[in-house]
């Protein structure tokens, strides 16, 4: 058996000639790079409504008046990461497929919080803002009900809402959007399995708004980046040389990581609150979750609803999403599972061609 | 030349290579920064570059440079540690014997060795003058002049007494003190058993939460050193493996993703252990009460210098948040026509929209 590092000095020097090449040709390319070329969000759209931080966008369509349903969607982001994932680029962008299916899309940016905005709490955002922002939709479309589609926290969020009020929600779709926090058990054979929740479950969430206010994107991207932290941090900036020389390689990558490390502060109470009620208590299908007063009570969801999941989501393992199916009285709960990750499901190429057709596909089958 | 010999030379000889590349690269772009312009010596590439480090070029782009330049650097310091372990295992590996107990060794030195120089990092010495003097770094420089009566303090006897008012050196360094700075006058001659106590005891408990984070950082920072020691032995159980296919590495690029792929799979495990996170949540919760703490002393001195504090700021937030929320629920009861009692926010906070107040 052969010693398995076979490494020779003459190779040393040719690797580091052909890194050294690399880096030069990739350095002038990214010198041409202006901020316009990493766009992201760029999807045509108009701002209908503005309120504090947030804005309502209206995205233009992209097929012919006679084959747009009848029935708006309003796309609704999680709280902690920017819109952007539901529209990364052209070619890797959730809006623009829904649009080609004959959706009229809105969505809300939920914008970046102030420390001004740190007492804004999950009653503020489901009840206030996104009550107000369903409204505006309904109005500007003429609609009595629209669907909603959330995304990750987002579908948590609409969950509430959706309990709230019914009347308004025709359809409910979910993406990777955590219902059930303790649906899942750890194990040590896929500790990065539910790598958020692990993380966040002994976390003392009161010190630490107490201590920071809002609590920053950064905070938040270091745990991500736990996952890997060899390979994210570092590994990842070092494979990039073999692809600085491919322009659109290299905007790919760079939009990616402008919408990763871009994102927003969670506000303070919202995320003391959604910690401490969401996924400490599991309040929501406990039973035992109240937004603005009122309870939220999950047999309300009678309205057609699609659970849309990734299998190789370690962030929201997928029994936390489909354990919805154990708390609502509907028949017309439906699930999907795609092959892909957590933000794969949205930015993967593969799942252009399914996760939109999906959603056009099932809308139509409900009348919308 | 021996395998470790052979690699140790191989690697060597590219880190060097890189490190005189990224040194010259990012000497050359802070001093054309410096200069304003590349000058007469630079090639194409580097005027482009530095064009890329300016304003005019993305942000995203720079941005990515930035983390490139530093990826080479954690690369760089990464693989070291790997080859210093790698050293110390090699002839055991080469000799098919067990590499593990030198490996144990070497962890076990290197954890010793680095808890050793964290806790002189983090002064954790009996010594007060010693103590305090490393609490310097940790401390907002407004209440300097406290620790540096607290020292003289604590210097005649002991730091708990001085710190809770009962010693005669706190009077008259707290006399000495408002001589120097006014806003302390009359500190002095508070009662001990008053504001000065409080004051006191605010100070004692900001000590405390330094004591607690670097304790709990110590705490972290072995539970990484032990963990870093369990991905050097995955690394080399993963070279076993390709010892064993009769497989190869013949690059150091190669070597490197060998051992982050291999490091980040054990580093996984424990990251994500309720150990781990136990001492990680322990060391966030002690950095956040020092937070807290800082705050607390800080804004007593603000408020003798009538500048606005963070709570009271906080206070107008809150009062805004509320209103603003109750403003849209009665606007939004107005609209539905409905009564503006039904209005009020229910419990804490607004919890009710308001009517549609601003389309554009």
């Amino acid at each position: 058996m052969s010693f398995p590092i076979q490494i020779k000095a003459s190779d040393v020097a040719h690797e580091v000639n052909e890194i050294n090449r690399k880096l030069t040709e990739g350095i002038e390319n990214l010198n041409r790079l202006k901020d316009a070329d990493v766009d992201i969000g760029s999807t045509p759209k108009d701002v209908i409504f503005k309120l504090d931080r947030l804005q309502v966008y209206h995205y233009k369509p992209l097929v012919e008046a006679s084959k747009i349903m009848k029935t708006p969607l309003l796309i609704t982001p999680p709280l902690i990461n920017g819109y952007e994932v539901a529209d990364l680029q052209p070619d890797r962008s959730l809006v623009r497929n829904l649009l080609n299916e004959g959706i009229d899309v809105y969505l809300i940016n939920w914008g970046y919080p102030k420390p001004a905005d740190k007492h804004l709490t999950i009653d503020d955002y489901v009840e206030g803002y996104l009550d107000e922002c369903v409204d505006v939709v309904l109005d500007h479309h003429g609609a009595d009900k629209l669907t909603m589609l959330g995304i990750c926290q987002g579908g948590t969020m609409s969950t509430c809402y959706s309990c709230l009020h019914p009347d308004k929600i025709a359809n409910l779709v979910l993406t990777v959007s955590p219902i059930d926090f303790h649906a899942y058990q750890w194990t040590k054979e896929q500790p990065h399995v539910g790598l958020m929740f692990n993380m966040a479950s002994g976390v003392n969430v009161d010190t630490m708004v107490d201590a920071v206010g809002n609590v920053p994107a950064d905070q938040l991207n270091v745990s991500f980046l736990m996952a890997a932290p060899f390979n994210l941090a570092v590994g990842k900036y070092a494979d990039l040389i073999d692809s600085l020389d491919d322009k659109t390689a290299l905007l790919n990558f760079l939009r990616m990581e402008k919408w990763l490390f871009g994102g927003p502060a969670a506000a303070g109470a919202a995320y003391r609150q959604f910690i401490k009620e969401f996924l400490h208590g599991n309040k929501l299908v406990r039973g035992e979750l109240e937004l603005g007063g009122r309870k939220v009570d999950m047999k309300q969801l009678k309205m057609p609803i699609l659970s849309i999941y990734a299998e190789r989501d370690h962030l929201v393992p997928p029994a936390c999403t489909v354990a919805m199916k154990n708390y609502v009285d509907n028949k017309e709960y439906s699930e999907l599972a795609i092959k892909t990750g957590h933000i794969g499901i949205y930015t993967g190429g593969a799942s252009q061609k399914i996760l939109a057709p999906a959603v056009g596909k099932w809308l139509r089958e409900h009348g919308a | 030349m021996n395998p470790t010999d052979q690699i140790g030379a191989a690697v060597g000889s590219w880190t060097d290579a890189q490190k005189r590349l990224w040194e010259g690269w990012m000497g050359m772009f802070n001093k054309a920064t410096e200069l304003g312009s590349a000058g007469p010596e630079s090639a194409g590439w580097l005027r482009e570059t530095t064009e890329a480090m300016g304003k005019g070029s993305s942000e995203a782009a720079r941005d990515l440079l930035d983390k490139m330049l530093s990826s080479q650097s954690s690369m760089t310091q990464a693989t070291d540690f790997f080859l210093k372990a790698w050293k110390v295992v090699s002839p055991s590996f080469e000799a098919g014997k067990d590499w593990r107990v030198d490996l144990q060794d070497f962890s076990k030195q290197w954890s010793e060795q680095m808890s050793t120089a964290l806790e002189r990092g983090s002064g954790m010495a009996n010594d007060i003058s010693e103590f305090s003097r490393s609490l310097g770094k940790d401390w907002p420089p407004a209440i300097l002049p406290w620790l540096a009566f607290m020292e003289k303090a604590g210097a005649a006897g002991h730091v708990g007494e001085a710190t809770l008012g009962g010693t005669a050196n706190l009077s008259r360094l707290l006399a000495m003190e408002s001589e120097l700075f006014p806003f302390m006058s009359g500190l002095a001659q508070m009662p001990r058993a008053g504001l000065t106590r409080e004051k006191n005891a605010k100070l004692l408990a900001l000590m405390d939460a330094i004591v607690d984070t670097r304790r709990t950082n110590l705490k972290f920072q072995t539970a990484m050193a032990q963990g870093m020691a369990k991905a050097v032995e995955a690394t080399i159980d993963r070279l076993g493996e390709l010892k064993a296919k009769g497989e190869q590495i013949n690059s150091v690029r190669g070597l490197m993703k060998l051992w982050f792929t291999s490091a980040d799979g054990t580093l996984m495990h424990v990251f994500n252990s309720p150990e781990f996170l136990a001492i990680q949540n322990e060391m966030t919760t002690a950095n956040n009460e020092y937070r807290i703490r800082q705050r607390a002393l800080l804004e007593d001195v603000f408020q003798s210098l009538d500048i606005p504090t963070r709570s009271e700021i906080d206070d107008a937030y809150k009062i805004i948040h509320d209103l603003k929320m109750e403003v849209r629920a009665l606007k939004k009861a107005i609209n539905s026509g409905g009564s503006t009692a039904a209005a009020t926010p229910a419990k804490s906070s607004a919890r009710s929209g308001s009517g549609k107040s601003k389309k554009t």
